[in-house]
């Protein structure tokens, strides 16, 4: 466990309004491994975009940190003031979200948005230099240099997701955390994407946190993965085992219930109802009112996470019995 | 399902009262703001309502008590310079003023309101040149047409509404068709459209309910806006017949015997105006911040 | 059979045709831009083709008088995207399913809230005294789309489009919807439209698909031919795409390089020759027609020609 670059103990996030609040994140304990692909998994209300924000330090009110800690190379993050949290955005920790346009300036030419962007954490950095790396970096992307004079509306989608991917390589940084970077794009745009980024993290040497609901997305690019819902952690394995025998009800339920154009006439299991409402979640375990397993207790205790296998854990009392009647 | 067996429904909830009072229930302080501001206006429009059992005395009568005294015992708002009882004044005084935002308001809502729907929802080049006109009467100055309006054609309630209502209705004809725009384009419209509905029940039944939340909050303002208007012609006197109580001519008054040291006249009077421009921009307000997030 | 032919400055759809048969979920695959919406609502009858014909049950639609179109507004229904956006946030769900009843049937029976209550119990929304009243932000995305789905059934349409109805659906809730349309096509002989960008989702629900780039067909096909042995460039690309959940199956893919051309501006020839992998000199000048390779296995490619 030493070598952890990221370590999240017992996250929890609120997020507050007027007299009600949503835990949004409860409890969530996870780790990373340099140079690792960290998949996070989950629909509308997992919690899995608000632990993004949370490692990035962007929580802010009516979002609320009320517990936990969030190591990084030996740091915790919680703890920094928000001048040193800034140091760290960019240079060390870079995120990506679902939508490049609102990200980026329309009337400033890309070559700039690179130069500001430099010069905001070194300023120091010539301006030549600057656009030398940006050029170096979009390159590297498949987008020639002659376009850093360019202007985002003259970008079509894929492209300005690229460059956004290129701002956050810019200054190096040893993570990444990118939030649904591919939701909004086209099938075939979003594979190219995808491939380049399996290719620039060993470029670069990054780790990368990757969150999505899109089980197909994860399963290509994740060494490990962590299914989330209600804001509480289901399950973390590797992808090769989560796939194979998942060990949480809703990872399963989840699976089975996904089409899959290789699997010739696969029957799909629907699952019944829906995401809990954030600010009403169910009692004990919030996936019990869904589970096919479920018994009196699911719905009385939260279940914690217990260890199924190597690197694996998941939240669920079925487990617990399971290895009670085994001992 | 779990969400199905946490809630009940009554038949009674789908009436246009229960959905206009629904944003009084729930969270969030525009309900504070909301209740506040229906207290205040309440309080003053039943004031101004049954004035003639609640004033103490007759506020036209001269000498009653001695001349700017100070509140006291008999006088709890004290005595202007001609020896009128300034509680009863405060009492009645608000008539004229609310009688004024009424018109005004009714005008608008007659006017504006079916303008500004008719017009976003056939679109095109007439509704590009309405928009065009009602952004020049935007640009201009409430107070200076009513100054003009009143000077020329004299004052009454309808005259004095009318100046304000002109004045208005571009921002009811601006807000309805922001709504209408965006709202036509749903989907949900479309949908209406599709299973045959004709224009006038796409208008009454898919688009003016969704357009009445953004008209509340412009009510509330034009009702605030009216009051301050209306007290301010009465202030520069092209109000009311003098002798007639009025906030705003009781402000003029004010200001002039406070040199005299009588601050009582002008608090109560311009507290009085202040309050019951308040109280509509609170409902406006509250209502604003209810029925917004309401939707995330 | 619909077919249709260009539109105006903007080649939405251009030089589409195909033929749907009763009782088949048939579905229009593509990515942005490629006309698919379009082409759905031109089949349902609320856009004017250009030029063109749609015919429904033998009669062309874009030459029907008032009442005639009335009575086919009672044959074609839509389910739409959004289930929020697609549902009057102002009325109950009562009173939404029973819309179109309201204006387009005759029987009073049907209008009864009886006839509405059994509607939502068919759709699932059960018990259906509990949703009658509600408004739709106290209903779950799901919950929404079934409402949607019922007020498209309350008429008894034969034809329903159905505009990407799982995509803005939780994901472990879209199985339910697409049981949902499948159960409903089996129990009223429905004719579906499923107009959707996902692949699996098409592969699920379809027993034909047409696939379509930049307002042309590319290929159609039954679902299983087409799977089995896709013949054009970009069916293939399209296929080697899609992100497998299963890790086992992870490989180097080919995928083409570029981005999808403007509308307005579209590649001349072959539309998808600038990308293609297995371009050659025809491509770039002559379009290539829609012909059948296969019996009835179609495809636009000069490959096979």
């Amino acid at each position: 466990m030493l070598d952890q670059l990221l370590q999240v103990d017992s996250l929890s996030v609120e997020y507050r309004t007027g007299n009600t609040y949503a835990r949004a994140v409860q409890d969530v304990s996870l780790n990373l491994k340099p140079g690792e692909t960290l998949g996070v998994v989950g629909e509308s209300g997992s919690g899995k975009s608000t632990l993004g924000l949370a490692v990035m330090g962007l929580i802010r009110p009516p979002g609320y940190v009320t517990q936990g800690k969030i190591d990084f190379d030996g740091t915790n993050l919680l703890t920094l003031a928000p001048e040193q949290l800034r140091e760290l955005r960019g240079r060390k920790i870079a995120m990506i979200f679902q939508d490049p346009m609102t990200s980026l300036n329309p009337v400033k030419k890309i070559g700039d948005h690179f130069v500001e962007y430099i010069h905001a954490h070194d300023s120091h950095v010539s301006e030549q230099n600057a656009k030398a790396k940006a050029k170096t970096v979009l390159e590297d992307l498949g987008i020639p240099g002659s376009r850093l004079d360019d202007y985002p509306h003259q970008f079509s989608g894929g492209m300005r997701q690229r460059v956004m991917i290129g701002l956050a390589l810019a200054l190096n940084p040893s993570l990444i955390i990118a939030d649904e970077p591919t939701t909004a794009l086209d099938v075939i745009v979003e594979a190219q994407i995808l491939q380049q980024l399996a290719s620039l993290k060993s470029k670069y040497s990054l780790s990368l946190i990757l969150i999505t609901h899109n089980m197909g997305v994860v399963a290509e690019m994740a060494d490990r993965v962590a299914v989330m819902y209600a804001g509480r952690l289901a399950e973390v394995a590797p992808a090769t085992s989560i796939f194979e025998t998942p060990k949480h009800p809703y990872t399963e339920a989840l699976l089975e219930s996904i089409p899959n154009i290789l699997a010739s006439d696969k029957v799909l299991k629907t699952i019944p109802g829906s995401p809990p409402d954030l600010t009403d979640p169910p009692s004990g375990c919030p996936f019990h009112p869904r589970c096919r397993y479920a018994f009196e207790r699911c719905g009385k205790e939260t279940p914690m996470p217990v260890i199924t296998g190597y690197e694996s854990e998941a939240a669920c009392f079925r487990l617990e019995e399971e290895r009670v009647r085994h001992s | 399902m779990k969400t199905a067996q946490q809630t009940r429904s009554k038949p009674e909830t789908h009436s246009v009262a229960s959905r206009l009072l629904a944003p009084l229930i729930g969270k969030g302080y525009g309900r504070e703001l909301m209740l506040v501001g229906i207290g205040i206006t309440v309080f003053i429009a039943g004031m101004s309502v049954l004035a003639p059992y609640v004033a103490p005395r007759n506020p036209t009568l001269i000498g009653l008590g001695l001349p700017n005294s100070p509140p006291s015992a008999a006088f709890p708002f004290g005595t202007d310079q001609y020896g009128r009882d300034m509680l009863s004044r405060i009492i009645w005084g608000g008539r004229f003023i609310l009688l004024v935002a009424v018109a005004a308001v009714a005008i608008c809502l007659m006017i504006g309101l079916p303008i500004g729907l008719a017009s976003a929802y056939k679109g095109g080049n007439v509704d590009r040149l309405i928009a065009l006109c009602m952004d020049s009467i935007y640009a201009f100055p409430s107070l200076v047409l009513a100054v003009m309006i009143v000077s020329v054609f004299g004052v009454t309630i309808i005259n004095e509404a009318l100046a304000i209502a002109v004045i208005y209705i571009p921002s009811y004809f601006r807000v309805v068709r922001s709504q209408v725009l965006s709202i036509k384009e749903m989907p949900y419209v479309d949908a209406a459209k599709s299973v045959g509905a004709g224009t006038l029940s796409v208008l009454w039944k898919y688009i003016w309910p969704n357009v009445i939340p953004s008209v509340v909050v412009v009510v509330g303002m034009n009702f605030a806006d009216s009051i301050l208007t209306t007290a301010g012609l009465d202030f520069i006197g092209l109000g009311l017949p003098v002798t007639l109580p009025d906030w705003g001519i009781d402000l003029t008054y004010g200001r002039q015997s406070l040199p005299l040291g009588v601050w009582w006249t002008i608090l109560f009077s311009g507290g009085m105006i202040l309050l019951a421009a308040l109280g509509f921009s609170l409902i406006s307000e509250g209502y604003a911040e209810r029925t917004n997030p309401k939707l995330r | 059979m619909f077919s249709r032919t260009p539109a105006e400055t903007v080649h939405a759809v251009d030089g589409v045709t195909f033929n749907v048969e009763r009782g088949d979920v048939f579905g229009l695959v593509g990515e942005s831009g490629s006309g698919k919406t379009t082409t759905g609502r031109v089949t349902a009858g609320l856009v004017t083709p250009t030029e063109g014909h749609v015919t429904f049950d033998g009669v062309e639609i874009f030459s029907m008088g008032k009442s005639e179109l009335r009575k086919l507004r009672k044959r074609i229904q839509l389910v739409y995207q959004d289930p929020l956006s697609s549902l009057n946030p102002k009325m109950t769900i009562g009173d939404a399913v029973s819309e179109p009843l309201r204006y387009l049937s005759d029987e009073p029976a049907l209008k009864s809230r009886d006839h509405v209550s059994e509607l939502l119990e068919r759709v699932g929304l059960s018990p259906a005294d509990s949703f009658y009243y509600r408004y739709p932000h106290q209903l779950s995305g799901g919950q929404r789309q079934r409402v949607v789905i019922a007020r498209a059934l309350s008429i008894g349409p034969e034809y329903l489009v159905a505009d990407e109805p799982v995509a803005m659906v939780d994901v472990s809730v879209r199985a339910q919807i697409m049981d949902l349309l499948l159960t409903m096509q089996r129990e009223l002989n429905l004719t579906i439209l499923l107009i959707t960008h996902d692949l699996a989702v098409a592969k699920y629900m379809c027993n034909k698909i047409a696939v379509m780039y930049l307002g042309k067909i590319m290929e159609y096909a039954k679902t299983e031919d087409l799977f089995r042995n896709p013949l054009h460039p970009y069916t293939q690309a399209l296929l080697a795409a899609v992100p497998i959940p299963d890790p086992k199956k992870r490989s180097v893919k080919k995928i083409p390089s570029g981005e999808i051309p403007s509308a307005l501006n579209p590649p001349t020839g072959c539309v998808f020759h600038p990308r293609c992998p297995r371009v050659f000199g025809k491509c770039s000048i002559e379009v290539p027609p829609l012909l059948e390779h296969e019996p009835g296995h179609y495809v636009a490619c000069h490959l096979y020609s």
